[in-house]
């Protein structure tokens, strides 16, 4: 160190102590901000790997809807040619045997089984999402209010039922039989996650989305939709379940009532109209479906 | 005199059904197995009607009707198109084809025969130079 008349002297200890203090703050300095940005690289990067397995998830499970699709139609046509003999041979038999002719019962009962499995032929096209559907523009609060009385009905007593009806809502192009099925689908649904009774939120309004809108099998452009949303505080599912919910037969296993193609149906007569669902769930608190339909 | 049907279908339990039930109520029933056979049978028996089958082996229900209706011996034969499909698009295609009414498997017999007799009724007017055969 230099002192005031150039001579090169000791350097005191306060000095000292201030260089080393300089250094120590200006390392502590450089790792912490090496550490941050380590930090937020990782988080980067995880983030951009998580997003790429939720995307190559989310197409894996649009195809195999796809998939299940064009089998179930293919199914459905096939079926249809086997049933046209069933039926058509018993009521050539019934027709043909005198009326008290023991065999009767049997043959009516074939001819009905038969009859079943023509609605359920019925339901595997409507998964392909070729069915005829008649778009009209719609208010889904009219919708709701006139299935009141029907949907008090499904839920009974031991259930709640609240309507929260968002004043003035926004047309939508659907189809009133086909959303008036989704409906009460989705309120079976809740009912059968709610075994014990519950509180259950039918609620409507306008949404808007300034960015695109995923979630799940849920892909919205952005812009004006209005949503519908049935929510319930029951028993609520995990997430691989409600990866699969959409799935037909994926609930039956589960030993939900009825045909195990309710919901499928559900998410096929959406798709088709131009619509999209989503789910939120947490076990042991509920389950909330929203069904988004473009504003028009 | 009783009309006469020409049933183009491949499945042998359906043909060999629906033959059953419409000879009971009195018609005359023919049969075809594939599409070409179909044409030839349309074109050699000059049937008052068709039932035929859409999904078709050799050549499809839809061509058949198209050549059916683009030949003049034949254009007047009324056509029930009869499809395993129960979608609104394959419909307009079978009107499209020149089919005049459209059924869907399972087949509603009662139905089938309510649509039968309407086409059946007023005879259809036969192009002039062509006899048709009983």
């Amino acid at each position: 160190m230099l002192d005031d008349s150039g001579w090169l002297t000791a350097p005191n200890t306060m000095t000292l102590a201030g260089l080393s203090l300089g250094v120590i703050a200006a390392a502590a300095s450089w790792f912490i901000l090496l550490n941050w940005r380590v930090r937020r690289k990782t988080e980067l990067i995880r983030r951009q790997i998580e997003l790429e397995a939720s995307t190559e998830r989310r197409e894996q499970q649009m195809q195999r809807m796809e998939a299940i699709g064009r089998l179930a139609g293919g199914v459905a046509h096939s079926f249809n040619n086997y049933l046209t003999s069933i039926l058509g041979f018993s009521e050539l038999l019934l027709e043909s045997l005198p009326a008290k002719d023991l065999s009767r019962d049997g043959i009516a009962t074939i001819h009905k089984s038969a009859q079943r499995g023509t609605e359920f032929t019925r339901q595997l096209y409507a998964l392909s999402r070729k069915q005829a559907l008649q778009l009209e523009i719609l208010n889904l609060n009219t919708i709701v209010a006139n299935m009141e009385a029907v949907l008090r009905g499904l839920t009974g007593e031991r259930i709640e039922l609240s309507m929260a009806l968002a004043e003035p809502l926004g047309s939508v192009r659907t189809d009133k039989a086909q959303i008036e099925q989704v409906i009460i689908t989705l309120v079976q649904t809740a009912r059968d996650a709610s075994p014990n009774g519950g509180r259950f939120t039918i609620e409507t309004r306008n949404v808007d989305f300034a960015e695109p809108f995923i979630q799940d099998l849920c892909q919205l452009k952005a812009g004006p939709y209005v949503r519908l949303s049935i929510g319930d505080n029951g028993a609520g599912m995990d997430e691989n379940t409600r990866l699969h919910i959409f799935e037909p037969f994926f609930l039956s296993k589960q030993k939900s009532r009825g045909s195990g193609l309710a919901l499928a149906l559900v998410y096929s007569v959406i798709k088709q109209s131009n619509g999209d669902i989503s789910v939120a769930s947490e076990v042991g608190k509920g389950t909330t479906f929203s069904v988004y339909f473009r504003r028009e | 005199m009783a009309a006469k049907i020409l049933i183009v279908e491949d499945n042998e339990m359906n043909r060999d059904m629906l033959s059953r039930r419409l000879e009971r109520r009195g018609y005359e029933i023919c049969v075809a197995g594939d599409g070409r056979q179909g044409i030839e049978q349309a074109q050699a028996l000059l049937p008052d009607l068709i039932l035929l089958d859409l999904s078709l082996p050799e050549i499809d229900g839809w061509e058949v009707a198209r050549r059916l209706k683009t030949t003049p011996a034949t254009s007047h034969i009324p056509i029930i198109a009869l499809t395993a499909h129960a979608m609104t698009g394959d419909r307009d295609e079978a009107i499209a084809a020149g089919c005049n009414d459209y059924d869907t498997k399972p087949i509603e017999f009662q139905r089938l025969l309510g649509k039968i007799e309407t086409l059946l009724k007023p005879a259809a007017p036969v192009p002039p130079g062509i006899t048709r055969p009983r």
